[in-house]
């Protein structure tokens, strides 16, 4: 799953650890976040959409919705 | 915290050592209060270092709710508890052929040591796979 972490969170300017700390999340995980290694859990994905003050669409988008519709297996990628 | 962990292991070998020489020296008078202390020792040991590893992931925050870490940890967890089955179901079938306790001694320690292997293995090669190139792009602000 795409998504614009890294660009949102170049934006703000803020560090991979600020962001991990606002996230109450070890920097491993933004890591692997920003380069699409790790799909967060819903929580997750609602604490990183209230930090950039965006909506979770906005921030992901699935690549698998233009082709065949929704994909309902977990990634894991 | 790999250092400390080190630590306590080189300790509690060390102070290992020192009760086995004791209990060799007591003589089999003492035999019975080495193995509970011997027990006590090595339950403490490991006691201390889920202390010291549970101490590091609070500050890491690698097991809060939502870090990767966790997740991969619980995808390791799931794969290693087929391993731990055919390693249990083995490890029985050997003590039942042999029947010898000391033998048995050692079938289990193994199977303790291949269940721990089989876990970190599969961590660390679920990490790799999340985790290897990922720059250190930015420390610290």
């Amino acid at each position: 799953m795409k998504n614009h972490i890294a660009e949102s969170r170049r934006s703000a300017g803020w560090s991979q650890e600020d962001l991990a700390s606002l996230l109450s999340v070890s920097r491993q995980t933004v890591i692997a976040l920003e380069r699409g290694k790790y799909n967060p859990s819903l929580p997750l994905a609602f604490r990183l959409a209230r930090v950039f003050g965006t909506t979770i669409e906005e921030l992901f988008h699935d690549e698998g919705a233009g082709s065949n519709g929704s994909d309902p297996t977990p990634s894991s990628e | 915290m790999k250092k400390q962990i080190a630590g306590i292991l080189v300790a509690g070998i060390a102070a290992m050592a020192a009760l086995l020489a004791w209990a060799n020296a007591a003589g089999p008078t003492e035999e019975l209060l080495a193995r509970v202390l011997l027990a006590v020792l090595i339950v403490g040991l490991l006691i201390s270092m889920q202390l010291v590893k549970r101490a590091h992931h609070n500050r890491t925050l690698a097991h809060s709710e939502g870090s990767v870490e966790r997740d991969l940890a619980l995808r390791a967890q799931s794969a290693a508890y087929i391993d731990a089955l055919v390693i249990m179901v083995l490890a029985l079938a050997a003590i039942a052929v042999s029947g010898a306790s000391s033998f048995a001694l050692v079938v289990i320690v193994s199977a303790i040591v291949l269940l721990i292997l089989s876990f970190w293995v599969r961590y660390q090669l679920e990490k790799r796979q999340v985790l290897t190139g990922a720059g250190d792009e930015e420390s610290h602000s």
